[in-house]
């Protein structure tokens, strides 16, 4: 008799965005001389959604300090990881040594045989660089060791990528921030997309036949190890890349 | 680029872990284990710097009311200590386990409702009456007293500190029991006694306890069970300072030897909750009373 052997239940439940309420407001006063001063004020929420300052109090020196470090938590100290190469207030920028790894495709029917395919393929050393506008780029590398500013870069071989580097997020669900603990989210989330097409109006990959070639053979295992000779020299460095941030892309 | 869905971790995680924990079980008859874990994110306060963690927690949900009085009655007669004997077995190892309401425990929770802790409804008579003798009369016939407890169950069935039927003396009874029902009992407490599963330490669990798995009335007719069992978890419940897991487990999500602990105890905690639900099955199933 088994009649509750399927009602055992186990639960899993992961805790979800914090949801944010007014707590309090900050009203900062200047004077012409240029002093500054500061007051902390209650908030009182009305039943419809409206919200009135309440009397304040002078904001003090560590009140002010406490909050800095809560606002600016991504900063505080931490090890840093080995992958991580370049940092600064809005820009983060890791290396993914090269390596074996699953890449999937969607394409239209014959360009890659099947419209879609999955195959774990060599890959070459690769840049990523995520700035806090959710400006995600990737370019290619060659050799094996930690890439320098004055490392040479190549146009990342993939589909879905501009021809500044800037990746096509489309509707893929990325990390909340790039941090140094989310390295790896951000590059997962990068391979475990489908690439659909190619991006670039110029050389993908130098590679007789081209991008769809190049990836149908990759895909075919004709290359079992990732050949740098077909990468596109883009005749900047890493250290002028992550200067140039703001480039736009070509769409 | 689109997004290509990816495997759903908590599901997965979930169907693993239920897959796991019901075979650990196996078929059950009346216990309803639930298990839950929650996971959270590192702590947002600078302050508090803690690392992804997940609570795991566990407990029962109710089966109902199940009538035992005749077949520890029963194993009462047929060898004296024996009923007892199964009936402390029983609420040794639901504490371990899922807790179950048993006469024992009804008339601690009529102790806590009624009668200031105390073992009977003198003191309450006491503070409420004085020696106004009438009053007492009045206030004794409206209320929970012990004369209720001693008259819908046998005085062993409440006591906590009796003798009990060691193991030899246990095995001669099953050996040579004619009834196989008496038998069948007694090998499933000697394989409670022989799982002897940890024990739970619930005195660092703030409030009171409500989270019990069923309630084991004595016959059809003990209608005191329910109204002691009421008034009991209304008034906690109107506490609010109460709890209803039977465990709780605050594990680091990278402290890989912390939850290899917990699978382990658990295995020991299910095959345990197996032996009880068996147990709680031979008392409540059939008619004890024809013999």
């Amino acid at each position: 008799m088994n009649a509750h052997e399927r009602d055992v239940k186990f639960n899993v439940s992961e805790e979800g965005p914090a949801e944010m309420h007014l707590r309090r407001a900050i009203l900062v006063y200047g004077s012409k001389g240029g002093g500054q001063f500061a007051t902390v004020h209650d908030i009182a929420t009305a039943p419809g959604g409206g919200a009135t300052i309440l009397p304040g109090r002078p904001m003090t020196a560590f009140a002010v300090q406490r909050l800095a470090r809560k606002l600016t938590k991504r900063r505080e100290g931490g090890f840093i990881p080995e992958k991580l190469i370049f940092q600064d207030a809005d820009t983060i920028a890791w290396w993914v040594p090269p390596s074996r790894r699953r890449v999937w495709f969607r394409c239209p029917e014959g360009q890659l045989i099947a419209g879609e395919r999955s195959e774990v393929v060599s890959h070459p050393g690769l840049v990523f660089s995520v700035a806090t506008a959710r400006k995600w780029f990737v370019w290619a590398i060659t050799g094996t060791a930690r890439p320098t500013d004055r490392t040479k870069l190549f146009r990342a071989p993939y589909f879905n990528v501009w021809e500044s580097g800037q990746v096509c997020v489309g509707n893929v669900d990325l990390p909340e921030r790039a941090s140094a603990e989310k390295l790896d989210e951000w590059t997962n989330a990068f391979f475990e997309s489908w690439f659909t097409h190619p991006n670039v109006h110029a050389e993908l990959v130098r590679y007789r036949g081209g991008a769809y070639r190049f990836w149908r053979d990759m895909l075919d295992g004709k290359h079992a190890e990732f050949p740098e000779r077909t990468l596109v020299d883009l005749g900047r460095t890493l250290g002028e890349a992550l200067q140039s941030r703001n480039a736009k892309h070509d769409d | 680029m689109p997004s290509r869905p990816g495997p759903d971790h908590i599901k997965t995680c979930q169907t693993v872990l239920e897959g796991w924990v019901r075979r650990e079980l196996g078929a059950l008859r009346m216990l309803r284990p639930y298990f839950g874990m929650h996971m959270r994110e590192t702590g947002n306060d600078a302050s508090q710097a803690v690392g992804p963690a997940c609570l795991i927690e566990w407990g029962g949900e109710s089966f109902g009311v199940r009538c035992v009085g005749p077949a520890l009655e029963c194993l009462e007669r047929h060898r004296p200590r024996l009923g007892r004997t199964v009936l402390r077995a029983l609420e040794r190892y639901a504490f371990r386990t899922l807790p179950i309401y048993t006469p024992a425990v009804v008339m601690e929770c009529a102790s806590d409702v009624y009668w200031y802790g105390e073992c009977d409804e003198e003191m309450a008579l006491e503070e409420a009456c004085g020696d106004d003798a009438e009053e007492r009369r009045s206030m004794r016939d409206s209320m929970v007293t012990r004369a209720m407890f001693d008259s819908t169950f046998p005085r062993w069935a409440l006591e906590g500190r009796t003798r009990l039927l060691g193991r030899r003396t246990l095995l001669q009874i099953a050996e040579s029991a004619s009834d196989r029902r008496i038998a069948s009992v007694i090998e499933s407490v000697l394989g409670l006694h022989a799982m002897n599963p940890p024990g739970y330490d619930w005195t660092f669990r703030e409030g009171r306890f409500v989270g019990y798995s069923g309630v084991l009335a004595w016959g059809r007719e003990d209608e005191l069970t329910c109204r002691v069992l009421d008034d009991y978890e209304q008034m906690v419940s109107e506490s609010g300072d109460y709890f209803e897991t039977c465990g709780e487990v605050p594990i680091g999500v990278e402290d890989h030897e912390a939850l290899t602990g917990w699978f382990e105890y658990m295995r020991s905690w299910c095959r345990a909750t197996h032996g009880l639900d068996t147990l709680i099955w031979q008392l409540s199933e059939g008619d004890w009373s024809v013999k």
